[in-house]
């Protein structure tokens, strides 16, 4: 019931946000709402890793997990795509668990 | 490849394959979906949908932009269209509008073709997800943060961007402290991202003097 709830929820938000302006047709959104836009992604995904970089599971070494963010972080920045920061980050994680760290 | 990614991060927080394809089916938003997922284990229904509605509010720009070009259309095909205009769909019939070539037929087309394989990926990844055990175990929790800090690396364009990143990740790293549940990113989020145009406005006010 409750992944019902949201995901109706979710579909819901959705819909409102692709259709409004639609439905608004020829009605532009305010300049300072356009500058504002620019940095919701980039906030957002900031707050969403930040603390769950931080959390550290019990079983796991908690260094290997820093050395594959590290290591993913730094692919990311270099070349601004998920697959090589994802691969390269759990290449390192298990190499690093091979060898016991 | 993101709907594989998808569907096994969605096995990971516990949801089930048909969950995870009925909300690609519902939702049909990527990035909103993984966000989601992010925090679903200790996020409550509201933080949800609000998070979901501020990642999607980038849409209100691609709406606006669309929007003259579907003046001539029947009104009942406005919510039709609008309700599928995914990002890339959204990308490549704006383009063929500008240049001339674009039509109702061609956005309809772009937009269902991303419709049919965004779920069927996602349910790919969802059944592969179940094969896997234990998580953390292979580092596969690690699967969040590194796909998101590719994402977030993608939107940090200059100084600016680069300096809301930092503040909304001590803020939310701050208020997970403090807030209960995953309100902290939605707060995080809309207070560092204020703080871009406040950053904007303060170079603006250099620049003059």
């Amino acid at each position: 019931m409750g992944t019902a709830l949201r995901i109706a929820g979710m579909a819901l938000a959705t819909f409102f946000t692709r259709y409004a302006m639609i439905a608004l047709v020829g009605r532009e959104p305010p300049v300072l709402f356009r500058r504002w836009l620019r940095y919701v992604p980039v906030a957002l995904l900031a707050a969403l890793i930040a603390p769950a970089a931080l959390a550290s599971p019990p079983e796991t070494s908690i260094h290997g997990r820093w050395v594959a963010l590290g290591v993913g972080a730094l692919l990311a920045w270099r070349t601004k795509q998920v697959l090589p920061s994802l691969v390269s980050g759990l290449v390192t994680f298990w190499a690093l668990s091979i060898f016991g760290i | 490849m993101f709907g594989l990614l998808y569907g096994v991060m969605a096995r990971q927080v516990g949801l089930s394959p048909w969950e995870a394809l009925a909300m690609s089916l519902i939702v049909h938003a990527g990035s909103a979906q993984f966000t989601a997922l992010g925090m679903w284990a200790s996020a409550g229904t509201w933080a949800i949908v609000l998070t979901t509605l501020a990642i999607n509010l980038r849409h209100l720009l691609m709406g606006a932009s669309i929007a003259p070009y579907l003046l001539g259309l029947r009104r009942y095909w406005r919510p039709v269209l609008a309700l599928w205009m995914a990002d890339e769909s959204y990308a490549v019939s704006i383009t063929a509008y500008r240049q001339g070539t674009g039509s109702a037929a061609y956005f309809l087309g772009a937009n269902v073709g991303i419709y049919l394989a965004w779920p069927t990926s996602g349910l790919m990844g969802a059944l592969v997800g179940m094969a896997l055990p234990d998580p953390t175990r292979y580092g596969l929790d690690l699967v969040f943060p590194l796909a998101f800090l590719g994402l977030l690396m993608a939107f940090i364009e200059d100084r600016k961007t680069a300096a809301v990143a930092v503040v909304a990740g001590l803020l939310a790293i701050a208020g997970s402290q403090m807030l209960s549940g995953q309100w902290h990113i939605l707060i995080a989020g809309l207070l560092a991202s204020l703080g871009g145009i406040a950053l904007e406005e303060v170079e603006r006010a250099w620049g003059r003097r």
